[in-house]
């Protein structure tokens, strides 16, 4: 491996050991399924339920 | 009885209260459509409020988006060449490619692919909007991948918002109150 990409490496690895990227990586995994399921509603030709609709 | 978004959302979140406010909190309004639309069901589920109405300055093209993602993907595309006749010519490449025997599964070739990036997505040529956003780019990629013999993206006549597997090609653009910037293509 060439110089520039050993240092590459090493630059992702420090940026992947810091706690804010790890929290932050940890914090998406726990959300995935949440957002994963509203973007699969969102593609949906179901109606919206603004305003005026039910509460749940 | 008509099925409504935001009931359908709550049915299918099993996670705790908590985790929905914590991806709420940590997720903010898109500049597409479906990004958006994801946004505002959210949030109204985990604040027990109403969906959010599509913000005034976006509207216009929200509802575009949404026509050509309810369309048949052979249909939306033709709506797009519309706006840039140049995708006609990729069309006809693209079903070439299919003649040939070359599937190319992994992509669309370099004759396709290159002279595509002036003419959908961030590096578009054309001012309309609809053609720099992250759904028109990946209906057109995917249309043309399906012309080219990929099959695992489907067929031309469902639409995109309805395909099972979906080619994503985000395009990075912002929209600041109809005006677009252009942050990479």
């Amino acid at each position: 491996m060439s110089i520039s990409g050993r240092l590459g490496r090493a630059v992702l690895r420090r940026i992947e050991s810091s706690p804010g990227v790890q929290e932050q990586v940890a914090r998406s995994e726990r959300t995935m399924p949440v957002t994963r399921a509203a973007h699969r509603v969102a593609y949906s030709a179901l109606d919206d339920e603004t305003g005026q609709d039910e509460a749940l | 009885m008509t099925r409504r978004a935001r009931t359908r959302l709550c049915e299918q979140l099993t996670a705790e209260p908590a985790l929905v406010k914590e991806a709420l909190a940590h997720t903010h309004r898109q500049d597409d459509y479906i990004d958006d639309r994801a946004y505002r069901l959210l949030a109204a589920v985990a604040t027990g409020t109403p969906v959010a109405p599509i913000s005034p300055e976006r509207a216009e093209l929200f509802a575009r988006e949404e026509a050509i993602g309810r369309m048949p993907m052979e249909q939306a595309f033709q709506r797009l060449a519309e706006i840039e006749p140049g995708l006609l010519d990729l069309q006809a490449k693209a079903e070439t490619v299919e003649q040939n025997g070359d599937p190319r599964g992994c992509g669309l070739p370099k004759h396709i692919k290159e002279p595509l990036h002036r003419l959908i997505g961030g590096g578009a040529r054309s001012d309309d909007e609809l053609l720099h956003t992250t759904l028109a780019t990946s209906i057109v990629y995917q249309y043309l991948e399906i012309l080219a013999g990929n099959t695992r993206f489907g067929t031309p006549d469902i639409a995109y918002f309805d395909s099972p597997i979906k080619h994503f090609v985000a395009t990075g653009t912002l929209f600041d109150f109809g005006r677009s910037i252009r942050r990479r293509s």
